[in-house]
């Protein structure tokens, strides 16, 4: 089935605001890690925390409420990777789905 | 660690839940790699090819319940427990369509047992959460349950056979229809009842549910037997005023809940 022909046959719109919160509701999953025996919601503020720690180990809440002792810098290399490789492809869809009509 | 998918699949005369679990075990295997273990019963399974399943249990069925007017097989959930042969078990309803690894995050972080919590129509960008009632909890969901052989699993799929042998007891309770079992709220208050009536994060999916609707008009965007890529058109009312609109997904699971829609897709 040709879905492109069977859209254009209904006149139907490309839903913009949606399709913003179906890619932020697929991406905020992806951003989620589960590393150093916590889980992690991988966001600026994350990164940026992680980044202006000096020491090796630091006492972070994770997303379930526990505080769990990580490696810093084990842990920020990974968000870092995490980060860019989730929001990239986020940006990619993004300004795919925001040419449509 | 020995992990893997377990479907429940009771035919009825209303639909084929063996030919959605063969749909659903197809995909797991592509998608997640993971072996999976059908639960089924002699009527469903009789002149059945199960080579697609490395585990195949029968069970006596629980015919009590109705979905409107008509016999809905969803009793004996419970049972996924025992009949696990996994350390690490992600029960699925066979209307969940896997088109991601975003399951398998679900592994790692698994304390003891969990399942989603919020859920969202894919149509729409604001969508209110279920509740058993209006002064009660709010629902977890048994589309996908992903569960440890722990103590704390145990007891709550324990909970869940004592709850679904007394429903009516807490339909009065909680004050919610209780003539038609859902093992949502068997699972809600279960869970409830093991925590000692405390709300554990660690019991919740951290992303949303994601339900297509009945109305919505979906197709498959290729005719690729694990197409990922799904086009769904629809109604909304702006100002007084109909507009047909549409949305492309990809790399997203869900969960159908047109049951004719979802073999119409995948067979």
């Amino acid at each position: 089935m040709n879905t492109r022909l069977l859209v254009e046959e209904t006149k139907a719109r490309f839903a913009h605001n949606i399709a913003k919160d179906y890619l932020k509701n697929k991406y905020t999953g992806k951003l989620i890690i589960a590393e150093q025996n916590g889980l992690w919601k991988i966001d600026t503020q994350f990164i940026a925390f992680l980044s202006s720690v000096t020491t090796e180990t630091v006492v972070i809440v994770d997303q379930y409420n526990n505080p769990v002792q990580v490696n810093t810098k084990e842990l920020l290399e990974v968000a870092i990777n995490t980060y860019h490789r989730v929001m990239t492809e986020w940006y990619d869809e993004h300004k795919k789905l925001e040419n449509k009509r | 660690m020995n992990n893997g998918v377990v479907l429940f699949a009771h035919n009825t005369e209303n639909y084929d839940y063996f030919e959605m679990a063969v749909c659903c075990a197809k995909r797991v295997n592509h998608f997640l790699n993971l072996p999976v273990t059908l639960i089924s019963d002699h009527v469903t399974l009789h002149d059945k090819d199960t080579k697609l399943f490395d585990n195949v249990f029968t069970v006596e069925t629980n015919k009590s319940n109705q979905n409107r007017n008509k016999i809905w097989i969803n009793k004996g959930r419970f049972r996924a427990y025992e009949l696990s042969p996994y350390d690490k078990t992600i029960l699925l309803d066979v209307d969940y369509v896997i088109n991601s690894t975003q399951l398998l995050k679900t592994l790692d972080f698994v304390v003891d047992i969990c399942a989603h919590r919020n859920t969202q129509y894919i149509d729409s960008y604001k969508s209110n959460q279920e509740f058993l009632s209006t002064y009660s909890h709010q629902t977890f969901w048994a589309t996908v349950i992903v569960y440890k052989k722990t103590l704390k699993s145990k007891l709550v799929f324990d909970s869940l056979k004592m709850i679904e042998n007394n429903y009516s007891h807490y339909g009065i309770l909680h004050n919610f229809l209780y003539q038609q079992y859902r093992n949502d709220y068997g699972l809600t208050l279960a869970l409830d009842l093991v925590n000692g009536h405390v709300f554990d994060e660690s019991d919740v999916i951290p992303w949303n549910l994601i339900h297509v609707q009945n109305a919505n008009r979906f197709y498959k965007n290729n005719g690729d037997e694990f197409c990922n890529e799904y086009t769904t058109i629809f109604d909304k009312v702006y100002n007084g005023r109909t507009k047909t609109e549409y949305l492309t997904t990809s790399d997203m699971d869900f969960h159908m809940l047109d049951k004719n829609k979802l073999l119409e897709l995948f067979q």
